[in-house]
């Protein structure tokens, strides 16, 4: 069975990503028709699939490519010389690329300049900045200058705002910490819970308390008795003394039958 | 005949004697255990079925406790007001006492002796248990406060409202059924406790008239 991953792909114009579940067994020129099926790409064009500086022959199966992963992104490149060198800015809220031409000489200012242009970006606010590998870049040097080759993926956000890794990171931590107090707390509460069987003892009541000794229903009734000076009332006792009859006439009987042998014999 | 010649057959006298008391006791042994052989293949059966019945029979039996209970805290307080010979608070106790007794306890006790009656409907010696434990107990009380509520001093103190007090057979009617299904098995002792408890509750027995 062929494996299965989740891609993305980068629009070769909008930098916007597309995610599929896709066949690696599809050459890259399948793959593009599927894309252009899609409505993804415009029809007619000509399109390569790249992945970090690999770039895909038509009849190349996407399993050739050894390093690919679940979620990794694909760029769609439009043939050609002039195509082939761009940087790509993620946005401020991470969600889409915007592809650049790269040049050598650009400063980073004019690069966001263009973006403004391009209504990438809406406004260009003053504490916006490009980071590379989690680094802030310089504005007024150019991008040569800084090491940057095509093919590199920018982020653009403001100096103050840490990057969503490192928002992540600390929220993390946070929660870590919160946890490890209601912990401890939860800990303290169970050290000083009183054992299960323990009853709480109130200094100020007792219990149902009552200053009235237990009297049963037999003595009440029988000082209602003596109130007037009666007797004790009978207890009807579930005895006969018919089987007791029946047993002592007979023991007599056995008595006097011994009696009058040895009597007799006398 | 002389004494060396009874001296002489006393085995045989001695055996005679042994002979009538093994005689007394087989019959003795037999009357006891007459209906056991045709019950005991029942024995199982029943210990299964009140397996499932047990919690219901408990469950009336703490609601007769309940009865029993709240009967002696009334008549606590009919002595209480006695003593203090407040008049209408003893005439409210006296009909209260009879009220609580007639349609509240013995409701419960049917109840109860309804479910034990089904329950050991097979079972002589749990009949005879619960007769002795809770049926008998019962009527004694009934008869008790039969005649301490009609009482001279006590109705005096109650008041010209206060009449004597008489039970209806009909509220009584399934402890006697009751009694008299265990009679059915010859027991004379049971005989005599329920002659006894229909003159203490104020029933006459049926006069019987053949046809």
């Amino acid at each position: 069975m062929e494996p299965i991953l989740n891609l993305n792909f980068m629009h070769p114009q909008y930098g916007t990503l597309m995610n599929a579940e896709v066949d690696l067994s599809f050459s890259a020129a399948e793959m593009i028709e599927q894309l252009e099926l899609s409505g993804f790409l415009p029809r007619g064009g000509s399109y390569q699939l790249a992945f970090g500086e690999q770039l895909l022959q038509a009849e190349q199966q996407l399993q050739q490519l050894g390093d690919l992963y679940e979620g990794s992104i694909l760029r769609i490149e439009q043939e050609g010389p002039a195509a082939k060198h761009f940087i790509y800015i993620q946005d401020p809220l991470g969600q889409t690329y915007a592809p650049l031409a790269f040049n050598e000489e650009q400063l980073p200012q004019q690069a966001l300049q263009q973006l403004l242009e391009q209504g990438f970006l809406s406004e260009l606010s003053g504490d916006l900045n490009l980071y590379f590998k989690g680094e802030a870049l310089f504005l007024d040097q150019s991008f040569g200058a800084q090491g940057l080759a095509a093919g590199a993926y920018l982020q653009l956000r403001s100096v103050s705002q840490a990057s969503i890794e490192e928002e992540l990171e600390n929220l993390q931590k946070r929660l870590q910490e919160l946890e490890a107090q209601q912990n401890q707390k939860l800990d303290l509460i169970i050290e000083q819970l009183p054992p299960p069987s323990a009853i709480p003892i109130d200094p100020n009541y007792a219990v149902r308390p009552t200053a009235d000794p237990y009297q049963s229903i037999d003595s009440l009734l029988y000082a209602l008795r003596m109130e007037e000076g009666l007797s004790v009332l009978e207890k009807v006792r579930i005895w006969s003394p018919i089987p007791l009859a029946i047993y002592s006439i007979l023991a007599t009987a056995v008595v006097v039958g011994l009696l009058f042998l040895i009597l007799s014999s006398i | 005949m002389n004494w060396d010649e009874f001296v002489e057959q006393l085995p045989f006298y001695a055996l005679s004697f042994a002979g009538l008391l093994a005689l007394v006791a087989i019959s003795w042994f037999w009357a006891r255990s007459r209906f056991m052989g045709e019950l005991a293949k029942y024995q199982t059966e029943i210990a299964k079925l009140q397996l499932g019945r047990n919690d219901q029979l408990f469950a009336l039996e703490d609601a007769c406790k309940a009865k029993n209970e709240r009967i002696r805290l009334i008549l606590k307080d009919l002595k209480q007001q006695l003593r203090e010979k407040n008049g209408e608070m003893v005439r409210a106790r006296r009909n209260e006492l009879s009220n609580v007794f007639v349609l509240d306890y013995c409701p419960a006790m049917q109840a109860y002796c309804r479910l034990a009656q089904e329950i050991f409907e097979l079972d002589r010696e749990k009949r005879q248990q619960f007769i002795e434990n809770h049926l008998n107990p019962f009527l004694q009380l009934a008869g008790d406060l039969l005649q301490v509520l009609n009482q001279k001093k006590l109705t005096d103190i109650a008041g010209p409202g206060a009449l004597p007090i008489r039970y209806q057979y009909m509220d009584f009617d399934f402890a006697f059924d009751f009694l008299r299904a265990q009679i059915r098995f010859q027991d004379f002792d049971l005989k005599q406790a329920r002659k006894a408890h229909l003159e203490r509750l104020g029933f006459e027995r049926a006069v019987k008239i053949h046809n």
